[in-house]
């Protein structure tokens, strides 16, 4: 069956044009002079650039329409865009060829990683692509992508232009990855593929950087990778600047016989990008003149009749297999049960999920869950917020968990990869509600075997709603290889068959439906003793029947011993590599079923420490996070009131270390390293403590102002704060003037802490004091940051300025003490 | 690392004197693996013609640029180096990553990062003399945008010259560069 490629371009190897900035450079182009105004400027000239190309043998021509975006052109970009799309619609008539309508990035990088939020991406991208559909280009090419989450923006920005213009064009991605295989954003090509197939785009490209020659491994990579049409386009060489003027010394003919090679491996289209010139691309020409196109197989989906590649899932910068080893998937993030989850999610205490996220990779999970379902929490805000923060400090796939389609469409919009959708089931309107998101973003579903008449109590029950699931993915056009079968789990407290059905199965999943299968392993043991031991024995035993994902506490480490062991023993961890990665050079393991990071045995000190009172004192002091709630547990568990703790040792301690950095003795690390272990106590004691409205005294919103990105020297400050008591909003970085005076309101805070970094964004705190003193009253502003100073401090209204975060907290306790 | 990491990382940690230094000797070794494991340096390097005129300085096909500071550095020069360096993303994500669960070696692993940045940049720009020095030249100390009366905002144009986007470098709206260790900088060619 032929690919949208085929049916658009035909079967043949498709050949593309070359460079056109280097060709414009040479008649006069200046640096810093955007070429995109010479649409207008010197139509002629492109159009020549245009016709050299289809002369030589191109059959597609890409646009002068690089930077044709807002951020680059501002109000001119659509008509710029709209004479680049006519000029080469003129050169092409002549030839046959076809437009390709170019973009390239916008220069500036998304939220969270940048400041250009992510829908302006997509608003910037939509409007450059309607111009170009409205003038009539055949194709879209998005090129010289070299960030994961612009190029989602823009990909989906082109499928939304097309549907509004009742278009269906071939959308092309072209990426530039280092000789690692890897974006500059960290993303690898693998990763980048699956997410990219997800989105539904034609072919995928690779092009500039280096020569043919650098790139051969990634163009391997890549057709390794998917099952899509993959296109080349290299530079003709590195660049060398001679004078201020970017040369290319390679040879046009050893170019050509590069391409020769590229064309020989599969790809189904080959051009030139920087550098390149007619020459070469008349002369890749001549050198594919006659070749037949090197197909590549792929299996075939009997329902869909689409072919698939790997099942591939993948985050920010890593990403997962998922036809090659069964994979852990944390379930932590989830406050199903877990009263601290709960907690943080109504606090918005984004620090605590990112720790627990950070807490289950470091432990060894593949992808995290994320489930921030709670009553009365807005989750579509929270869903988005908290998935695309997790991706900012951890690059595995994450899994997201949610039965509300608009949480779940807010939150895939703007997700970096491709991620695991958590989930659909047999229910027809779950059906009709997952799959349209699915299709149109791209997701590995989880399916539960359940529908409207419940949970089937064998096995044939479940595998009926399964096969139904899987016929109605196909009329979206989505593939079994993307489904991922939750063969569910129920406790055999209340049927003690419940685990024999379920394994069985995943069994029948495997055996008759060829799909992949995942176990809330958990639910099994609920209602009896020891869990963990049941968890354990079950997780293997799934293992053994084919399962390919568990969904488990990563931190449990009897259960994240026997599932490795389980994979290991199963054949499927190749060269026991994960098992030795895991388990390799330790010495003979002694197992901890808590939860937590306590997998270690417990400290000699800890008997020690339960009968002195100065462990605790010593382990803030010293900054050890780990015996520091070792002793707090040991001196609640005698009976100690958690407050006499908080005013004997955790309080004194921390005071001690603030003075003594204050004096100078001793330094930022330190300091930090003492408020983490007292942090850690604190964590401990307020789970201690009946909950009580925090004193609203002690609450302050705390950002970085409008314009500036740098947050470490806020985050500093955060960390001693709540050291100290205060509850933190915190805002983050470039946060507006009103979107700060609206957290004051809505938190009743009687304080707000300002940070700035440059000299640029003061002005932005200038404001935004203005408007707090204005609109709330009585609420103190105190500021920090490099370029501050007293003076200028008092010039802006702050009413306080901190010189270090030490200094902030004082100042802000002295408030409160007021 | 060379011993000037450990000096400037302990200087941004606060250290006045090698008392100080010391004390924080095992915080800066402690975050040394995490900065050369997340750090993936890249830099662009750029000849370019310039000169002084009336006050105002030419680089290349730039706008001129009114500078006193520059057109001090540049009199009598009519070459210049132009130089962009970075640790790459992964090294922001690092310091995120790690003062969310260790905020004392994530502080420790930013004022690190920042040292090597700027020592790696050293190095880069001594190789680069050496070459120079063989015609008979040498190179000034070295400038970057945003310092003395030169304006942050001629980042833009600068980093366009550079083509900073090649090794993975943009700019905010108000031209802060992200990844956040990175560095641009400007030096003159000048007859020894």
């Amino acid at each position: 069956m032929n690919t949208r490629w085929e049916n658009f371009f035909g079967s043949g190897l498709v050949l593309f044009d070359g460079g056109m900035g280097t060709l414009l450079q040479r008649e006069g182009l200046k640096g810093g002079e955007r070429p995109e105004t010479w649409n207008r400027l010197y139509p002629e000239r492109i159009r020549q650039v245009h016709e050299a190309y289809l002369e030589a043998g191109a059959r597609v021509v890409t646009t002068n329409t690089f930077g044709a975006a807002r951020t680059h052109l501002g109000d001119d970009a659509p008509a710029l865009m709209k004479a680049g799309v006519a000029i080469a619609k003129e050169a092409a008539a002549n030839y046959g060829a076809k437009v390709a309508i170019d973009m390239g990035s916008l220069g500036r990088l998304p939220q969270p990683y940048g400041d250009l939020p992510f829908e302006e991406a997509v608003s910037q991208f939509r409007q450059a692509f309607d111009a170009g559909i409205q003038a009539g280009g055949d194709l879209i090419l998005i090129e010289t992508m070299t960030d994961l989450l612009e190029t989602r923006a823009a990909v989906i920005a082109a499928k939304e232009a097309l549907e509004g213009a009742g278009k269906d064009l071939p959308i092309l991605v072209s990426l530039t990855f280092d000789e690692q295989g890897r974006l500059l954003s960290g993303a690898d090509i693998q990763g980048t593929a699956a997410m990219l197939e997800g989105l539904g785009v034609t072919g995928i490209g690779l092009n500039c950087g280096r020569e043919p020659k650098a790139l051969m491994n990634n163009v391997q990579t890549l057709l390794a990778a998917t099952c899509l049409p993959v296109f080349m386009q290299p530079n003709a060489s590195l660049p060398v600047v001679v004078d201020g003027v970017t040369t290319f010394p390679t040879r046009p003919e050893e170019f050509a016989e590069d391409m020769q090679k590229i064309a020989a491996m599969g790809v189904h289209g080959v051009g030139g990008c920087c550098g390149t010139t007619p020459e070469h691309i008349r002369l890749v020409n001549e050198a594919i003149k006659g070749m037949e196109r090197t197909v590549r197989t792929f299996p075939v989906d009997g329902l869909t009749g689409r072919t698939y590649g790997p099942c591939i899932i993948s985050g920010r910068s890593g990403s997962l297999n998922l036809d090659k080893r069964p994979v852990i998937i944390g379930e932590r993030l989830n406050p199903t049960g877990k009263k601290r989850m709960k907690q943080a999610l109504i606090e918005n205490d984004t620090d605590y999920m990112l720790r627990e996220a950070i807490a289950q990779t470091d432990a060894g999970a593949d992808v995290l869950d994320v489930n921030v379902g709670l009553p009365d929490i807005d989750e579509k805000t929270m869903l988005k917020n908290i998935s695309t923060a997790v991706q900012t400090v951890c690059d595995c796939p994450l899994q997201l968990d949610t039965g509300d389609g608009e949480a779940l469409e807010a939150a895939i919009r703007c997700y970096a990869g491709k991620p695991v959708i958590n989930s659909v089931c047999g229910k027809e309107t779950v059906m009709d509600t997952v799959f349209p998101i699915a299709a149109k973003y791209g997701g590995v579903i989880v399916c539960l075997c359940l529908d409207e008449n419940g949970i089937p109590a064998t096995v044939e029950g479940r595998m009926e709603v399964a096969r139904r699931i899987i016929a109605r993915a196909a009329e979206y056009g989505i593939p079994r290889s993307q489904l991922i079968f939750d063969a569910l789990t129920m406790t055999v407290a209340t049927d003690p068959q419940a685990a024999n059905v379920t394994l069985g199965t995943i069994a029948a999943l495997n055996r008759e439906l060829h799909v992949k299968t995942m176990l809330g392993v958990s639910n099994v043991s609920f209602g009896l003793p020891q869990r963990s031991l049941l968890n354990s024995a079950f997780v293997a035993m799934a293992v053994r029947e084919g399962l390919s994902a568990a969904i488990l506490n990563p931190l449990d480490t009897l259960i994240l011993t026997m599932f490795k062991s389980a994979v290991a023993l199963s054949g499927k961890d190749e060269g026991f590599g994960d098992y030795l990665q895991a388990y390799g050079n330790q010495p003979a393991l002694t197992l901890n079923t808590g939860t937590g990071a306590a997998a270690q045995a417990v400290s000699a000190k800890t008997d020690a420490a339960k009968e002195t009172g100065d462990g605790l004192f010593l382990a803030i002091k010293r900054g050890v996070s780990g015996d520091a709630v070792t002793y707090v547990k040991a001196r609640l568990e005698k009976g100690e009131d958690p407050l006499a703790v908080i005013d004997s040792s955790l309080m004194p301690a921390l005071s001690e270390v603030g003075d003594s950095y204050e004096k100078g003795k001793t330094f930022l690390p330190q300091l930090l390293q003492s408020a983490g272990a007292a942090q850690a106590a604190f964590e401990v004691i307020r789970m201690a403590l009946p909950p009580t409205e925090p004193d609203p005294a002690r609450r302050i919103v705390l950002a970085t102002v409008k314009g500036d990105v740098h947050d470490i020297g806020k985050n500093i400050v955060k960390v001693l704060l709540q050291n100290y008591g205060f509850t933190v909003i915190d805002l983050g970085k470039d946060v507006s003037p009103e979107t700060v005076l609206q957290a004051v309101e809505q938190h009743r805070a009687a304080m707000v802490g300002l940070s700035a970094l440059m000299t640029t964004t003061v002005g932005a705190m200038k404001d935004t004091i203005a408007l707090v003193h204005e609109k709330a009253p009585g609420v103190k502003v105190i500021v920090g940051g490099a370029v501050l100073n007293p003076e200028y401090a008092a010039s802006i209204q702050a009413d306080g300025y901190g010189k270090d975060a030490m200094e902030a907290v004082r100042i802000c306790q002295k408030w409160v003490e007021e | 690392m060379r011993e000037a990491c450990y000096r400037d990382a302990a200087r941004f940690l606060g250290a006045k004197t090698a008392e100080d230094r010391e004390k924080l000797m095992p915080v800066i070794l402690e975050a040394e693996p995490h900065v050369l494991r997340a750090a993936n340096p890249r830099h662009i390097l750029l000849k370019a013609p310039v000169r002084v005129e009336e006050g105002q300085f030419f680089l290349a096909e730039l706008d001129p640029l009114p500078s006193c500071d520059l057109c001090r550095l540049f009199e009598g020069a009519d070459q210049a180096v132009a130089v962009a360096i970075t640790l790459g993303a992964d090294m922001d994500s690092c310091i995120r990553r790690q003062l969310l669960v260790n905020p004392g070696l994530g502080a420790a692993i930013g004022a690190l990062a920042s040292a090597y940045v700027d020592d790696l940049l050293d190095q880069l720009m001594a190789e680069e003399e050496k070459r120079w020095q063989e015609e008979g030249l040498s190179l000034s100390p070295r400038f970057s945008p945003g310092y003395g009366d030169v304006p942050l905002s001629w980042q833009k144009p600068f980093t366009a010259l550079l083509h900073t986007e090649r090794i993975g470098i943009r700019l905010t709206q108000q031209c802060l560069m992200i990844p956040e260790k990175s560095i641009t900088a400007l030096t003159a060619v000048r007859k020894r």
